[in-house]
Order: C-alpha cells, then sequence, then structure tokens
C-alpha cells in the first residue's frame, strides 16, 4: 500500500497569475471563463502577410497594468511581450499568494521554475539587423535578457529575493504543466518550500508563421473568429494561435496552513513522460501510447484511481488529435459513455497558447475548482464522430455552469512526443482538530 | 556646450537607472562615482552611454568608457567630443 504524504510533502496552489487573450489578471480572467466568453478575433495582420489564417487570439497589456507591475525603466528595457506576459502573472502570483518576502535563512528555500517557447522572437530581428548592419554595439544591454528563456525566472527571482532553484524548463506546448510537476517533485523531495511556476509564450506573426506554413492554424473559419477553435468538434479545423502566461505559486501544504494562506487548491499528483516518438508517436503528435501511460502515472502519482476523476480539463487544440487524446482518456481512466467525467477546452475560448498554454489552463482549472464552477467549451455541438463512439454528449461543458466536482485532471502534450498531466482538487478546509494535527 | 547645460541633460539620462523609485529630479554631482555611490549597474552603464551617445551626437571609443567612474569625467569626455564635433562641422 502506497504511504500516506506528509503535511510538508503534500503541495497546494495559494497564489494565481495570468496574461491571457481577453483578460490580463485573475478577476477578469474568472468572469470570462463564467461567461464562457470567445477572445478569438479577425487578425488584420495575419491576414495582410498572406497568412492562411486570418484570426488569432492576442493577450493586451494596459498601461495601468504594466505600471503596476514594472517599473519605468523595465519598460524601456523590456520590449518584448512574452517577458511582460510572464512578469505581470508572476508577480500578480506573488502579490495574490500574501507571502512576505523570505527572510535570509528562508530565502534557499524560496524558488522559481518559469518555462519559455521562443520568448524573445517579437523582438530578434531588430537585433539581427544591427547586428548585419555593423551596430553590434547598438544592441545596448537588453538583448540578451529579452532572448534568454531563462529571464522570466531570474527577474521574478531578483525582485522577490528567491534564493533556491531558478529555472526554465521547455516542453513546447506541455511546457505549463511540465513547470508545475516539476515543482510538486522538488517540493516533496523536501527540497522547497514555496516555488513560483508558470510559463509565457509570444504572440504574433513571427511566432505564428512557422505553423501556418505547417497547415496547423485553422483557415476554415475566417469569417467567424468566434467559431474558429472547435475542440471536440467534426468540423475542427486546426487551432487558433494565441500566446501569454499563466503562473501559480506552489506550497508545501505545512508552510501553506502554518502562514494562514489562501489556498486554491492541493495539486495531488503529476506525470511527465514521452512517447518515444514510437507507436505514432512523432515530432508533431503524441503516441497515445505515451500519453494513456503520462494520464496513468499521474493517477498513480496522485493516488486516486480513474473513477475519481470528475473533470478533464484537456489538451484538445481542435485538431485531428483530440480524438485520439479523447481515447487516450477513456482508456486510462477506464471510462467511457455517461460514465465518462466532464469535459472541457479552454483553447475553444483563447485559442492556443502554446508553450503558454499549461499555466493558463491550469490556473483556469484552480479557479474552477475553487469556485465550484466549469466553464463552458465552445463550438462543440457537432461532435467528432470518433468522439461521440466514446463518450455520451452530455460529458462535454457546452456552458459554463455551477459544479461541485472535487477532481480534476489537466494534460498537456507538445510538439516533440512530449506530454504531462497534473491531478488537481478542490481544497476543503479541515475541521480545528484537523488543522491542529496538519500544523503539528 | 557648458558644463551645467551637460550635467543637466546628463541627469534626464541617469537617473531611470538609479535604484528606487523617487519621481524627483536629480542633482549630480561631478564628484559622484557611478558605480560605487550612485549605485547604477555595470550592466546598465552600457545603456547610459549609449543614450548619451544618441543624445550628444557623439560617439566614444572603447577607452574612453574605462575612463566614466566619475559625472566629472563623463561630463568632460562630453564637452570634448561636442567641441569636436562642433570644430568639424565649423570647418
Amino acid at each position: 500500500m502506497l504511504k500516506r504524504l506528509s503535511e510538508a510533502q503534500r503541495v497546494v496552489v495559494t497564489g494565481l497569475g495570468v496574461v491571457a487573450p481577453g483578460a490580463s489578471d485573475i478577476p477578469s480572467f474568472e468572469r470570462l471563463l463564467r461567461q464562457g466568453r470567445s477572445a478569438i478575433q479577425h487578425d488584420p495582420e495575419l491576414e495582410r502577410l498572406g497568412f492562411g489564417c486570418h484570426i488569432s487570439a492576442r493577450c493586451t497589456l494596459s498601461q495601468e497594468v504594466l505600471d503596476r507591475y514594472l517599473d519605468a525603466l523595465a519598460q524601456r528595457r523590456l520590449r518584448n511581450a512574452a517577458l511582460r506576459f510572464a512578469l505581470v502573472a508572476a508577480l500578480q502570483a506573488y502579490e495574490s499568494s500574501g507571502l512576505a518576502e523570505p527572510t535570509d535563512k528562508a530565502r534557499a528555500r524560496f524558488g522559481v521554475i518559469f518555462g519559455a517557447g521562443l520568448p524573445g522572437i517579437d523582438v530578434l530581428r531588430d537585433g539581427l539587423r544591427d547586428i548585419d548592419d555593423g551596430r553590434v554595439k547598438r544592441l545596448g544591454s537588453a538583448m540578451i535578457q529579452m532572448q534568454m528563456p531563462s529571464s522570466a525566472a531570474a527577474i521574478v527571482a531578483g525582485k522577490l529575493g528567491f534564493a533556491g532553484q531558478v529555472s526554465c524548463n521547455a516542453a513546447a506546448c506541455a511546457t505549463g504543466t511540465e513547470a508545475l510537476c516539476l515543482g510538486i517533485e522538488r517540493i516533496r523531495w523536501g527540497l522547497a518550500d514555496v516555488l513560483l511556476v508558470g510559463s509565457c509564450e509570444s504572440q504574433g506573426a513571427h511566432l505564428w508563421g512557422p505553423f501556418d506554413a505547417l497547415g496547423v492554424l485553422c483557415r476554415a473559419f475566417n469569417h467567424a473568429p468566434e467559431r474558429a477553435s472547435r475542440p471536440l468538434s467534426g468540423q475542427a479545423a486546426g487551432f487558433v494561435p494565441g500566446g501569454g502566461a499563466g503562473a501559480l505559486v506552489l506550497e508545501s501544504l505545512s508552510h501553506a496552513l502554518e502562514r494562514g494562506a489562501p489556498i486554491y487548491c492541493e495539486v495531488l499528483g503529476g506525470a511527465v513522460n514521452s512517447g518515444g516518438q514510437r507507436d505514432g508517436g512523432s515530432m508533431t503528435a503524441s503516441s497515445p501510447v505515451g500519453i494513456a501511460r503520462c494520464i496513468r502515472s499521474a493517477l498513480e502519482d496522485a493516488r486516486v484511481t480513474g473513477h475519481e476523476v470528475d473533470a478533464i480539463a484537456g489538451h484538445l487544440t481542435a485538431t485531428a488529435n483530440d480524438a485520439i487524446e479523447v481515447e487516450c482518456w477513456s482508456q486510462a481512466l477506464g471510462r467511457s459513455g455517461r460514465s465518462f467525467p466532464r469535459i472541457n477546452a479552454l483553447k475553444s475560448l483563447i485559442g492556443h497558447g502554446l508553450s503558454a498554454s499549461g499555466s493558463i489552463e491550469l490556473v483556469a482549472a484552480a479557479l474552477q475548482l475553487r469556485g465550484r464552477f466549469l466553464h463552458a467549451s465552445l463550438n462543440s455541438d457537432d461532435l467528432h464522430p470518433r468522439i461521440s463512439g466514446i463518450l455520451h454528449e452530455d460529458c462535454i461543458v457546452r456552458e459554463s455552469q455551477g459544479s461541485s466536482f472535487q477532481t480534476l485532471a489537466k494534460a498537456s502534450f507538445g510538439f516533440g512526443d512530449v506530454n504531462a498531466c497534473a491531478i488537481l482538487t478542490r481544497w476543503e478546509l479541515p475541521s480545528c482538530n484537523e488543522t491542529k494535527s496538519f500544523i503539528n | 556646450m557648458q558644463r551645467d547645460e551637460i550635467l543637466h541633460q546628463l541627469e534626464g539620462i541617469i537617473k531611470p537607472y538609479l535604484p528606487g523609485d523617487s519621481a524627483d529630479p536629480i542633482l549630480l554631482s561631478e564628484d559622484a562615482d557611478l558605480v560605487l555611490q550612485l549605485g547604477v549597474s555595470s550592466m546598465h552603464m552600457i545603456d547610459i552611454i549609449l543614450e548619451i551617445e544618441e543624445d550628444f551626437n557623439i560617439e566614444f571609443s572603447s577607452s574612453d568608457t574605462y575612463n566614466m567612474s566619475r559625472v566629472g569625467d563623463v561630463v568632460d569626455l562630453i564637452q570634448q567630443k561636442t567641441k569636436s564635433t562642433t570644430q568639424a562641422e565649423g570647418n
């Protein structure tokens, strides 16, 4: 029988931050989720540049938000979108956790693991042009920081005085969920009390161009942006590109209880793996064998059975891989038809934020668990026939709704045949006696 | 250019790079060491030099940048460079 985890090994989420299409803070993001509102719009730049896809889900940061989290010098020097998104989301998460700057003694037990995709691609051309024109000196000091994938982690750690692990992970579209899995491992091993985890991605034509060239962006709904992102649908025709950043403060339960922290949810466990680009896996698609194994490993790590999962926040990008993903969930959980858990896809509202997607979707998962609701999965009224053969259509959350579910599974899959899955559960305040035993 | 004129313009360039968030204007002393006393990071010195070059329309050599410890050193260099630029234009 598996040994029960101690309070120091149990991991809870005590802070959240987000910059997503249609929302640049937690209250507006929660409103978007509850309203089931699409943030996908026509993108004139992509159309002008001859992309097949003329729609996108872009993030905007108001001057007010920028002024709150970045000083004037940082705003002038750090011009790349991904780093700005990351810093805003990470500092929001820290602020909402109510943590004070660690003491010198505790500093080494606070860390940051913040992943990234191509964080500097929107400013790279300016730098390359200066170099090619023989003006290397004009690069100044900021270009390195704007290109370094680990900049977000380094800047946040410097600002907050965190002196434990400060690093960046990269696993394509699985990056955000992988960051969370890496964080829980570190806390469980007793190597940290607090870890700020998350991920970020840039946005714009230079980032999205290669995906348009691959033919994986949606081209069939340029006339109807809000109907374009169609996870689970028979008419799914590719993903809608997006960007942003999500951030979560992970903390050992004992540390969180001791300081009376706000707790959004508990992370029961997680797993990361690869399909080895075998059994149907490739550079661009995850192997079904690997996906199912990753979900099963996460359940095992979380000490829950497939039947205890109430809701699935799918990776579900609105491509042909959605049907494969649903088959994998069904196989790994041992459930189908009406017994399949409730399932929704955030990408139907805010597109696919690539390396940022996992962490933004985890923030959404934590908000749904705490707020007892499930957000709508838009454009899923015409289920893909392979999917309708696996689950009953009532399992799909078509409108945002209150729901007293307890446990949620979140998975992300990325190019390179890499997978990550996390199991989260609703946090209930223990009774007085239990609280005492937690603290003791 | 007069020294006080250069110093005033320099204050506007350097202020954003000083530690702290004060919105108050600063008064630079010519004796102040940029790194040791004012707390400018060596990384930000690179950006300050670029801004000075742009604002005063001058160019520093590598050896010039090694001689920029105090505010007064920077003023000296700017004065020399702007003088030679003006003379060159006059010719």
